[in-house]
């Protein structure tokens, strides 16, 4: 138990975000109306990308844009840039990306579940799948 | 069917808890993460492309190929939508108007109309809501304002947070505020479909295009410093107006996307009436 | 232009679909002509790195003039170069056999038909080709919204399962996109 506590105390970024990810996997396979699924979709995408931005978070850093740079010459260095200072931008770099691809299947998602309606008239599952089988 | 999800759930939450145990604490600058790759990033950014902002100077230029397929991943999303939904116009259509000083609403069927600028009739929608003076007024000032912000947020990604994405999505919202405050039909006949079509391909157009310019220059795909002769300005700064270029080409795409997927959807196609 | 082959495997038809998009809007007999084209060069070139393959055991190509851990690289061997040349040509001809029924059946959005299915191709050939995981997930993404807008233009039950289908494809790319980034991180 006493090994338990700094392993939940050190690491609590990573408990709420696989939280966040299973409210939204949850979602998708247990409601039953379209648009819900959807939006559980969103959540657990919305929970990925935070889990990763978390990762390349450091201690008392800042932004990683260098700073007292603008204006140098280019090609020349005249500091030294100290790694530690600033966090790890590679992680911000990925989880644009992958916010551009949440937008866009969001996007799609929403244009076939117009589709859907426009065929079935209903927005619930277990309709829809009682309507295709009854044909 | 929900206790079947719940003990998937359960299950697969557990299993990635106990994954956790390895995982570095938050916060630490010694994981494993920041010590590969990204301290050569930090440290050469500024003198091997002379961009500051390090996040814009990977996405732009050291992994820009990866930016140039994202935008085609928007511009993926815009066609998708488009195919899925637009519906041609069937006329002849059934046309609603109002009288203004009498708040009589006439439904005009069969394809007859009454001319756009006459004072006495206004078109209207079969949700109508009356006209409200404060949203529309503040809309009116505000929007300029909002793509002003826009142009600011890409010009100055390589120094503050920004770059195309984001300056490209607030421009989108800028004329879907002016959508949705207003009427469909007025923000459509701003911004015409065709127009945003275009757009929309140009935007994309010029990332690739720069991209199989520096291939037709000599260097590889995307090496920014084979426009350096076409500039006039030596490699390293060549790079730096090269991700200018790209960053410009992504937001002119992200906002025509956002604008076409924001028509489609909210009207099911066939934009006529909007939310 | 021939140590650009790599490149051109995957830049041609991405720019073709641009322009298929754009005659979409102006001129709409253009679409096919174009779309047979980029298909064309993109087969030629994975011939032509395939005869490179056989020659010289591994082709590299870094874009963007930066080297493997801190750039992109294209790498290109046997299994590479065997299957890229069966994408391509089996797309192309499948693109010529099909001609006369996708005029058929959507004569006004066939800008739009031909441009996603030239990015579905581009975004096959580029998973196949490339040597850097991330970009794995991106060509992936590439091909599963492509795949989605094509999927549901089908029959009756086509939305409903294309729906199905977003929901694993998004499952998939958000763990697959975990553990490319995790190898992309200690490589």
């Amino acid at each position: 138990m006493s090994d338990l506590i700094p392993f939940i105390i050190a690491k609590y970024n990573y408990w709420i975000f696989i939280t966040l990810m299973m409210i939204g996997m949850y979602a998708m396979i247990a409601k039953n109306n379209l648009v819900k699924k959807i939006v559980g979709m969103n959540i657990f995408q919305t929970a990925i990308i935070l889990f990763y931005v978390s990762i390349g978070a450091k201690k008392g850093a800042t932004i990683p844009i260098l700073e007292h740079a603008h204006g140098d010459a280019h090609g020349a260095v005249s500091h030294t840039v100290e790694v530690a200072h600033y966090i790890n931008p590679l992680p911000h770099v990925l989880m644009l990306t992958a916010i551009v691809v949440s937008v866009a299947t969001l996007g799609v998602a929403l244009a076939l579940a117009i589709n859907v309606y426009n065929r079935h008239k209903t927005l619930e599952e277990d309709e829809i799948i009682d309507q295709i089988k009854g044909i | 069917m929900k206790i079947i999800a719940l003990a998937i759930v359960i299950l697969s939450g557990g299993l990635l808890l106990y994954a956790t145990q390895d995982f570095p604490s938050w916060a630490d600058p010694a994981s494993p993460a920041s010590m590969h790759v990204s301290p050569h990033y930090l440290q050469k950014s500024m003198e091997e492309t002379s961009v500051p902002n390090v996040v814009t100077a990977v996405l732009a230029d050291y992994r820009g190929f990866d930016t140039m397929f994202e935008t085609t991943v928007i511009f993926c999303a815009g066609v998708a939508c488009f195919m899925l939904l637009r519906i041609s116009r069937q006329t002849p259509e059934d046309r609603y108007y109002r009288h203004i000083s009498t708040g009589v609403t006439i439904h005009i069927k069969g394809g007859g109309k009454i001319p756009d600028k006459s004072k006495e009739f206004e078109r209207i929608d079969t949700m109508w809501t009356p006209f409200d003076l404060v949203i529309k007024t503040v809309c009116r000032f505000l929007i300029p304002f909002i793509q002003l912000f826009a142009l600011y947020v890409i010009a100055h990604g390589h120094h503050s947070p920004g770059g195309g994405f984001q300056g490209g999505v607030i421009f989108g919202a800028s004329i879907i505020l002016l959508a949705i405050s207003h009427n469909l039909r007025i923000a459509t006949k701003r911004m015409r479909e065709k127009l945003v079509g275009l757009l929309c391909v140009t935007g994309v157009f010029i990332y690739a295009g720069t991209g199989a310019l520096c291939l037709l220059m000599g260097l590889n795909f995307l090496d920014y410093g084979a426009l350096a002769p076409l500039l006039h300005v030596d490699p390293v700064e060549a790079r730096s107006l090269g991700i200018l270029i790209v960053e410009v080409g992504v937001g002119i795409a992200v906002m025509a996307t956002m604008i076409w997927i924001y028509n489609n959807v909210s009207s099911a196609g066939k934009y006529d009436e909007g939310l | 232009m021939s140590q650009h082959y790599p490149a051109l495997l995957v830049i041609v038809p991405l720019l073709s679909a641009l322009l298929i998009s754009a005659a979409g809007w102006l001129n709409k007999r253009l679409c096919f002509p174009i779309a047979v084209a980029a298909l064309s060069v993109a087969s030629f070139s994975s011939v032509g790195l395939l005869f490179r393959v056989l020659d010289e055991k591994v082709v590299l190509y870094k874009l963007g003039g930066w080297s493997p851990p801190w750039g992109i690289a294209y790498s290109v061997d046997y299994l590479n170069g065997l299957v890229l040349v069966v994408v391509s040509v089996v797309a192309l001809l499948n693109l010529i056999a099909t001609q006369r029924s996708v005029e058929q059946e959507f004569s006004e959005k066939i800008g739009a038909f031909y441009t996603l299915y030239i990015l579905f191709v581009t975004g096959l050939l580029g998973i196949v080709v490339t040597g850097d995981a991330f970009n794995l997930y991106v060509l992936l993404e590439i091909a599963s919204l492509t795949g989605y807008g094509l999927i549901a233009m089908g029959e009756d039950r086509a939305p409903l399962a294309t729906l199905n289908y977003l929901y694993m494809g998004t499952i998939g790319a958000s763990f697959g996109d975990r553990v490319s980034l995790y190898c992309n991180r200690f490589a």
